[in-house]
């Protein structure tokens, strides 16, 4: 689920930086590095929205380096999997444990014993796609399906989560080229 | 708590890996919410955050990647993956639309959810109000045929109000969904 926050964060600037431009130079040095990050509890910053006029604060001179440290508040809009979430999502590639499926850049993977009954055996190698029993139902790179978030695992800078389709009303939405009707 | 059918599920208590140099990181307490969006329960620190939709952040993203166009600057890889899915599954989306009446519209819809009441018919009689959670995977799940068993089985913190309510609800979104995508600007 997408959301705004508060958040802060430390840049060390040289005092090469220092002049006019020093508060662009900030705000571009934060973008630069704080966007597309995968923050540990709040999610992927996915775009800073702004950096307020006086939320940067910096006093400290650093008298190792002559830099000068400076706290900045800004307000990110943030990317963060919630356990039992439902969610559309991307199907990115299938193989015969599951399929892997993206919400914007954060990766969900649906095990096979996260799919209903008639769907567990229905790994097509050739055609690298998940088929239920009666053949309705092909699940494969492109198509877009409804799936609900069961767990979050934080690895170093990265996000990724595990879901499932076994409940009601998840699975295929469509097959990436048009329109299509959810289980 | 857990279904026995996931095969590995993880969940770390209170995560305080800190994934860069100086990112504001959160560290674990020793009694952790444990995070369940059935029952609306997210820990203390997204107390006073602003949940969007998918609808609300396709709008936002383009305005900001029209500004990046402007100011000549490059946009990241999570960015563009992130434009690229809410496009798709934006149910509210109207390409002749300035974005200004989308983000009205939008912007009232969810006021609207927001604000919506409706009083308990047992003894208590209580207010009850959509929690901003609700609100958002309302706008991204339902679509103009959505009945409120569906409704209630996607977002089964919903399963408190009466089903009027969920219908009354449903019946807000579908309007505006309705106005947004047919009317041409």
């Amino acid at each position: 689920m997408f959301y705004v926050k508060t958040l802060e964060h430390e840049i060390e600037l040289e005092p090469i930086h220092f002049g006019q431009k020093l508060r662009a130079t900030i705000v571009r040095l934060l973008k630069e590095e704080v966007e597309g990050l995968a923050l540990a509890n709040y999610g992927f910053v996915v775009n800073v929205i702004e950096v307020p006029e006086d939320q940067i604060r910096g006093n400290i001179i650093e008298y190792d380096t002559g830099n000068v440290v400076f706290f900045v508040k800004y307000t990110a809009l943030l990317l963060r999997p919630f356990v039992n979430e439902v969610v559309d999502a991307t199907v990115a590639q299938c193989n015969e444990l599951g399929f892997f499926a993206y919400v914007g850049p954060l990766r969900i993977f649906v095990s096979k014993h996260s799919m209903p009954e008639d769907m567990f055996n229905g790994f097509d190698g050739e055609r690298d796609s998940w088929v239920s029993d009666d053949k309705e139902v092909v699940i494969s790179s492109g198509c877009g399906v409804r799936l609900k978030i069961k767990g979050r695992t934080v690895e170093q800078g990265n996000i990724t989560a595990i879901g499932t389709i076994k409940d009601n009303y998840l699975g295929l939405i469509d097959d990436g080229s048009g329109e299509g009707e959810g289980l | 708590m857990s279904s026995p059918a996931n095969g590995r599920q993880r969940r770390p208590i209170g995560a305080s890996l800190s994934s860069a140099p100086g990112t504001f990181a959160s560290s674990s307490s020793a009694v952790t919410v444990v995070e369940n969006a059935a029952e609306l329960s997210f820990g203390a620190e997204f107390d006073d955050v602003q949940i969007l939709s998918n609808a609300q952040v396709a709008v936002i993203l383009q305005m900001s990647a029209q500004n990046a166009l402007v100011r000549d600057e490059e946009l990241h890889d999570v960015y563009k993956k992130t434009q690229r899915y809410v496009e798709r599954f934006n149910t509210m989306k109207n390409n002749e639309k300035e974005h200004q009446e989308l983000v009205d519209e939008l912007d009232n819809l969810q006021g609207a959810l927001t604000t919506f009441r409706k009083e308990t018919e047992d003894a208590n009689s209580e207010e009850l109000e959509l929690h901003g959670f609700e609100v958002a995977a309302l706008m991204n799940l339902v679509a103009t045929d959505t009945v409120v068993e569906e409704a209630v089985a996607l977002i089964p913190s919903l399963s408190r109000f009466p089903e009027s309510a969920v219908d009354e609800i449903l019946d807000l979104i579908r309007s505006t969904m309705i106005r947004i995508v047919s009317y041409g600007s």
